[in-house]
C-alpha cells in the first residue's frame, strides 16, 4: 500500500467519523429534550476522532524514508480522476440537497438557517468520501499499489 | 481559436450579458420607476438568458476530420475545472455562512434559497471555468486551430 492509498484510507475514515459526528449534532438539535441533550455523546465522539487523527497521521507517515518517491505519473493521473469524480458527485449531491427540501416542504415553507451549516459541512465531507473512494477504487482497494 | 476557447468565450458573453441586463433592469425599476425591491428583483428574470449556454456545443460542433482536443487542451481544461472547484468551496461556504451570520443562529429562511444558491454557484463556476480557459490560452486567437 503506497502513501496515496494510506492517505485515502485515512481521509475516508476521518470523513466517515466526522459525518457520524455531524449526524449526532444534528439529531441533538431536533431532539425533543432540547439542544444540549446530546452534549455528552458529542464530547466522547470528539475524543474518539482526535485519537484517530493522531494515530492515522502516524500510520500514514510510518517508516517513510527521505529517499522514497512521494508519487509518480500514475498517482498523479489517479488523483486527477478522483478530483473530477469528486466534483461531479458534488454537483449531483448539491442538486439533490437544493431540490429535496423544496419538494418535501413546498415553496412557501421556511427552514432553520443553521441547517445551511450542516449542508455545508455534510457536502464537504461527502465530497471527501467520494474523492477517497475514487482513489481506492482506481488502485483496487487492496495492497496492489506500488510501494513508495 | 480552438473549440474550447470558442465555447468559453460564448459562455462568458452570455453570462455577462445576462448579468448586465439583470442589474440594469433591477436598477431602473427600483430607482427610476420606484417599484418596491421585492418586485424590482424580478429583473433577475434576465438570468434566464444563461440557458443559451446549453447551445454552445451545438454552435461549435466537433469536426470529424480534425482533432478537437489535444493533451494541452486537456491540461488547460483540467486546470480550469480545478480553479472552478476551488472557487466553488469559497462561494458555497460564503453562501451558507453569510445568511447564518446575518439572520442569527435561531432564525429561519425560505427553502427557495437553496435552488437560488445552486443557480448562483453554477453561474459563478461557469464564469470562472470560462475565464481560466481563456486566460490560459492567452485570451486571443493564439491557440491551435482545431
Amino acid at each position: 500500500m503506497n502513501k496515496t492509498q494510506k492517505g485515502a484510507w485515512f481521509t475516508l475514515t476521518a470523513a466517515m467519523l466526522l459525518l457520524v459526528f455531524e449526524a449526532i449534532v444534528f439529531a441533538s438539535m431536533i431532539a425533543p429534550r432540547g439542544r444540549t441533550s446530546g452534549t455528552g455523546l458529542v464530547k466522547v465522539w470528539i475524543w474518539f476522532i482526535l485519537v484517530f487523527l493522531a494515530g492515522g497521521t502516524a500510520f500514514v507517515h510510518w517508516k517513510r524514508k527521505p529517499s522514497d518517491v512521494d508519487f509518480d505519473e500514475r498517482d498523479t493521473s489517479i488523483k486527477k480522476n478522483a478530483v473530477l469524480v469528486s466534483f461531479v458527485s458534488l454537483w449531483i449531491l448539491l442538486f439533490a440537497v437544493s431540490i429535496v427540501p423544496t419538494a418535501v416542504l413546498g415553496q412557501e415553507r421556511a427552514m432553520p438557517v443553521c441547517l445551511l451549516l450542516h449542508v455545508n459541512f455534510g457536502v464537504f465531507m461527502i465530497a471527501v468520501v467520494a474523492y477517497s473512494v475514487a482513489i481506492l477504487v482506481q488502485y483496487g482497494w487492496g495492497n496492489k499499489g506500488e510501494k513508495s | 481559436m480552438n473549440r474550447s476557447q470558442k465555447i468559453a468565450r460564448f459562455n462568458l458573453i452570455v453570462i455577462l450579458t445576462a448579468l448586465i441586463l439583470s442589474v440594469t433592469a433591477i436598477s431602473v425599476t427600483y430607482f427610476a420607476v420606484g417599484l418596491p425591491i421585492q418586485r424590482a428583483l424580478g429583473g433577475f428574470g434576465f438570468m434566464g438568458i444563461t440557458g443559451l449556454m446549453g447551445l454552445s456545443p451545438l454552435l461549435y460542433k466537433k469536426e470529424r476530420d480534425k482533432v478537437s482536443l489535444d493533451e494541452r487542451d486537456q491540461l488547460i481544461n483540467y486546470r480550469a475545472v480545478l480553479a472552478a472547484y476551488s472557487v466553488f468551496w469559497l462561494v458555497f461556504t460564503a453562501a451558507c455562512m453569510i445568511p447564518w451570520s446575518i439572520i442569527g443562529p435561531s432564525g429561519s429562511i425560505s427553502v427557495n434559497v437553496l435552488p437560488i444558491m445552486l443557480f448562483g454557484i453554477g453561474i459563478t463556476l461557469t464564469l470562472v471555468h470560462s475565464l481560466v480557459i481563456l486566460v490560459q490560452h492567452g485570451r486571443t486567437a493564439k491557440g491551435e486551430k482545431s
